[in-house]
């Protein structure tokens, strides 16, 4: 993607949150979905955890591209019940 | 009184036009099958008893403790020690005696699933480990029954209907479309490590038991290819849309043979650890030699006294493990199941050259034997 000003908005879920401290993150310059969790890794520690990526509110199980304004949504899995 | 007028009890919920006298035969009819019966089963067995689902099957192989009753609000006092599967089934023939309650008081596993499952018309999932809910995942799709599923993490929940056709007749998800692959061991805490609410389970339940009742009256817009994420501390709800993949049916078992033999015992693959029991560890305690470390977090009650041990958080064990002397190292929690990832995590970096151990059933069972004793 040329536009180099993409902002996305990242929500945070679950005990990833506890990773993040903030529900909410906006991370720029990332054109799809393996560059902003990239971007995360660098961000966080985020190596053994695994998630859930949604774009948007659809479930998303490849790399799929990122538009300015996308909500991002990562879900771990939760076992408790 | 209750044969001769046998809607009485359902009267209210038969008003609703929703309902009727025809969805209220639905629910008679229908065999909801429940598999576990803490946190999420207790409402869920609760409300589809009172709403009379005709045939409800119990799965737990667990027995009540005093450190369950702040959620799961169907056991007493009394029960404590008792199968959950079998005292839950008493309390629900008295709440409704007019319905078949068949308990089931040992673990579903990938040897029992099948036949039991194919008995039933859709299967709730109220498990409390990741064991289970692929393996409930698989069973459902190799038998194509409905699965409303729900789990929890702290103060979150999530419920979502798998394996179930929707209105718009999209392919079928199941929770591998959401999830392919278990987390290892290390990934996530599970819930009777983590603290939790007692009323998270208590509204996620009811959530699952309300799309049971929609998928057998066949009303409103179930959770089918939806899952839906509800934060108790903010009270926002989040919906996220799934749909199929195509390589998430090559994970799982072709056919029953395949699924028997799929092994699903991930919590308890960690390999190289070794557990001891109450009557192995009390040795060790006197050991000079070995290192004995308490791995909950801090704050964890009952503080132990009474022999020397180190006090290293799970979290934080990692960045201390060059600090630990002694040839032998033991590892305990709670339960059991921290330390095994504890003894796990010791494991990667020390190998064989000490001996680690992780205490079996954790430090209350070691305690509750040394009272006996």
């Amino acid at each position: 993607m040329l536009n180099n000003t993409t902002r996305v908005n990242v929500i945070v879920f679950g005990h990833l949150l506890d990773i993040t401290k903030s529900a909410n993150i906006a991370i720029e310059n990332v054109s799809d979905t393996n560059e902003l969790v990239q971007q995360l890794e660098l961000l966080y520690p985020f190596t053994n955890m695994r998630f859930a990526i949604a774009v948007d509110k659809k479930i998303v199980n490849e790399n799929t591209p990122l538009n300015d304004n996308s909500v991002i949504a990562l879900l771990p899995p939760f076992s408790g019940g | 009184m209750e044969a001769k007028q046998p809607y009485e009890r359902y009267q209210r919920q038969m008003l609703l036009p929703e309902i009727g006298e025809a969805g209220q035969q639905k629910l008679l009819q229908s065999k909801v099958l429940v598999v576990g019966a803490g946190g999420l089963g207790c409402p869920v067995l609760q409300y589809l008893a009172a709403a009379g689902v005709g045939t409800i099957g119990i799965v737990d192989d667990d027995v009540v403790s005093l450190s369950n009753l702040h959620r799961q609000v169907i056991f007493r006092m009394d029960d404590i020690g008792q199968s959950k599967a079998l005292r839950a089934t008493t309390s629900l023939q008295q709440l409704n005696p007019s319905i078949q309650i068949n308990p089931y008081d040992f673990r579903l596993t990938n040897q029992n699933a099948l036949e039991i499952i194919a008995e039933y018309d859709i299967v709730v999932d109220g498990t409390d480990n990741f064991s289970s809910r692929y393996m409930i995942n698989d069973a459902c799709v190799l038998l194509n029954k409905p699965l409303v599923y729900a789990a929890i993490s702290t103060f979150e929940g999530q419920v979502a209907i798998f394996n179930a056709v929707n209105k718009a007749n999209e392919k079928l998800t199941n929770y591998r479309d959401l999830f392919p692959i278990p987390p290892t061991n290390n990934e996530v805490l599970n819930c009777a490590e983590a603290g939790v609410l007692g009323m998270l389970p208590g509204i996620i339940g009811c959530m699952q038991a309300n799309e049971a009742i929609k998928l057998i009256a066949g009303i409103g817009v179930p959770l089918i290819n939806r899952l839906l994420t509800y934060n108790a501390l903010t009270n926002k709800g989040y919906e996220l849309s799934l749909t199929a993949s195509g390589d998430t049916l090559s994970l799982i078992p072709k056919d029953a043979a395949a699924f028997k033999r799929m092994n699903y015992d991930f919590s308890c693959t960690v390999n190289n650890v070794f557990e001891l029991d109450a009557n192995t560890f009390s040795p060790y305690l006197t050991n000079a030699n070995a290192t004995i470390i308490d791995v909950r977090e801090e704050g964890e009650l009952p503080i132990i006294e009474g022999f020397d041990h180190l006090h290293i958080p799970l979290s934080r064990l990692e960045q201390n493990i060059a600090s630990l002397k002694g040839e032998t190292i033991i590892t305990f929690c709670q339960s059991g199941k921290r330390s095994r990832q504890a003894a796990q995590l010791l494991f990667n970096t020390f190998a064989t050259t000490r001996k680690i151990y992780s205490l079996k059933d954790g430090i209350i069972s070691w305690m509750n034997q040394q009272q006996e004793q």
